[in-house]
């Protein structure tokens, strides 16, 4: 094997390794409070540390564990970077998530989840779907939504909110029916 | 309100990304007397997210896996000779796959009752016969594919028509010397604060610190800038146009000079000089940018002219001026100052009617005196000015005019950015 063809392995095999493990990374940056537009850039950070770091890898210790170590290592050098405040919601608010993000997200069946979520956004009544496509798929913001739905912007935020909570039960249900 | 419609509203506003200082507090002081309060909004937040991946595209895990992949270095030691490296990687596939074909048979155990019956008479019913010709029209599906896309595969790692022309480009973690042809297909991460690639006819193309391009070279020629900033300065383009693709848009260029940038929700166009047809990937709407013009293209599917706005009533114009008091350009509203074009000692100066004895400006909330920033009249200019700094940064600038009276006539406000 060529040197070239051992290094597109390694990518191969590290991108499994993404696969399997980007939702979680992903929810985790989220929950340390960095908004929804700079998550991908700084899970990317994340994985493009693990590789370089992969030689300091202990394959005793869970593959999952240590990914979410080094994207939290990241969020708080986001923290004391003042240049780079801009890339987080709530400095605040960072610290008070910062110490649950890891645990809540280390215990979670996020492929399965992902499943299940589109399952229960099928359910979900018309109204709502067109509320929650609007916010996801297209990124609008909730003034933005709430303008075009002739709504007030609070009423738009709760209503997500709402959904949001809904679709978890919906998902958390569907898990425990076939028993994951 | 109650404790929990304060929860609700703050969840409420840490999804929506509205959340205030206040808000933090109050969350802060909820979660004293409710210990697991902080968990279920961590809880909220993540399951948030997951939705977001399913629903956006360009957040999809195929998108980020191979984002991911085209960014990751070709020079990094890895464990690629361990084998208890390969191997956990090897148990961790198995073990996904094995979880995911119980996925399916559970997922089968929980759909409605007439639906699971109709699932299972349809497995028994299946003949072999179906599976042949299933494989039959895959295997044509599969040739026809072939024909239709693979035969058009852009030429990879051909030399192309592009070099590096000053600055610090890397491909596949390698730095890449001045005038170092680029191979088609590869992606370029610039690490100096810009970089100017060169085409054969003399086009060039800046690309700044942190910007992600790749350039293609086939039957259409084409940069896709992932993220970050380019300026191009294309000539006239005689094989037919030149394309600047995004994740949300597309310019057409049969000759021009304008700007690209890529931010989380847009891809914004600058034409400095020539017509661009600008098309937004997600609708396929497209319109054409004039001198002057900037249009934004949105993730979801919109496409916005934005037409520099001219000041009216007695404030009539704002310039850049250098340090000689000479105009460089005229500025318009939300206007980008490049400092690396002008220089870092420069001023603003705002052209006013006869009307006007005094004005007053207010940068960012604070007085400023006429030293720094310059009315005139008529395009003179006299005495001498300091120069101004501003920061990098959005900056906003309100002009007060008063009369000889002392009467204050119609003020006027603008935004501009300082880009470094």
């Amino acid at each position: 094997m060529t040197k070239k063809q051992k290094v597109d392995k390694d990518i191969e095999q590290f991108g499994m390794l993404i696969s399997e493990h980007q939702a979680a990374v992903r929810a985790c940056i989220r929950v340390m409070g960095i908004p929804e537009g700079y998550v991908d850039d700084v899970a990317q950070e994340t994985f493009l540390t693990a590789y370089k770091k992969l030689s300091e890898f202990d394959s005793s210790r869970s593959m999952r564990s240590w990914l979410l170590g080094i994207a939290r290592n990241l969020v708080m050098n986001e923290r004391r970077k003042q240049a780079r405040r801009f890339r987080i919601l709530n400095d605040h608010l960072t610290d008070l998530m910062i110490s649950h993000a890891v645990p809540v997200v280390e215990e979670f069946e996020s492929k399965e989840k992902l499943n299940a979520v589109k399952d229960c956004i099928e359910n979900l009544p018309e109204r709502n779907r067109e509320v929650i496509n609007k916010k996801y798929e297209q990124g609008k913001t909730a003034a933005l939504i709430a303008q075009e739905m002739q709504k007030d912007s609070s009423t738009i935020r709760h209503l997500i909110a709402r959904i949001v909570t809904g679709l978890r039960k919906c998902v958390d249900g569907k898990i425990e029916e076939v028993g994951i | 309100m109650t404790d929990q419609e304060e929860i609700q509203d703050l969840l409420s506003k840490i999804l929506c990304e509205e959340l205030t200082d206040e808000d933090v507090i109050r969350l802060s002081a909820l979660s004293q007397s409710n210990p697991h309060l902080l968990k279920w909004m961590a809880e909220q937040v993540a399951f948030n997210d997951l939705i977001s991946q399913n629903l956006a595209t360009e957040r999809s895990e195929k998108c980020f896996v191979e984002m991911v992949k085209s960014s990751l270095p070709k020079d990094v030691k890895t464990k690629s000779t361990d084998d208890a490296f390969v191997n956990s990687v090897k148990n961790k596939l198995q073990k996904e796959k094995s979880r995911q074909t119980k996925n399916t048979k559970s997922r089968r155990t929980i759909a409605p009752r007439s639906k699971q019956q109709k699932v299972e008479k349809k497995s028994v019913a299946k003949p072999i016969i179906y599976m042949v010709m299933a494989a039959a029209a895959a295997i044509v599906v599969s040739i026809f594919i072939f024909n239709a896309f693979m035969t058009k595969e852009l030429p990879q790692n051909t030399v192309s028509q592009v070099s590096v022309y000053s600055g610090e480009v890397a491909v596949d973690g390698r730095v890449l010397e001045a005038g170092e042809k680029i191979k088609s297909g590869s992606f370029l991460r610039v690490f100096s604060k810009e970089a100017i690639l060169k085409m054969d006819d003399g086009t060039l193309v800046t690309v700044f610190d942190g910007a992600l391009i790749r350039y293609d070279e086939g039957e259409e020629r084409r940069f896709l800038l992932t993220n970050g900033k380019l300026d191009a300065f294309v000539k006239k383009q005689k094989d037919g146009p030149l394309f600047f693709e995004t994740p949300y848009s597309e310019a057409e260029i049969l000759g021009t000079e304008f700007s690209l940038v890529v931010h989380h929700d847009r891809a914004e166009l600058d034409v400095k000089e020539g017509l661009v047809k600008y098309k937004s990937i997600k609708s396929e709407k497209d319109m054409l940018v004039k001198t002057g013009q900037r249009s934004s293209a949105y993730r979801w599917g919109t496409i916005k002219m934005r037409v520099p706005q001219r000041f009216t009533g007695d404030i009539t114009g704002m310039y850049l001026l250098d340090s000689g008091n000479k105009q460089i350009k005229e500025v318009f509203n939300e206007d980008r100052i490049s400092l690396r074009k002008i220089g870092k000692s420069f001023n603003l100066g705002v052209e006013i009617s006869r009307n006007v004895e005094l004005i007053i400006f207010v940068v960012d909330g604070k007085l400023y005196k006429e030293t720094n920033l310059v009315s005139f009249r008529n395009g003179s200019i006299e005495g001498k000015v300091l120069p101004w700094n501003p920061k990098p940064g959005e900056h906003h600038i309100k002009m007060m005019p008063f009369d000889r009276s002392g009467r204050m006539l119609k003020s006027v406000s603008a935004k501009f950015i300082i880009e470094d």
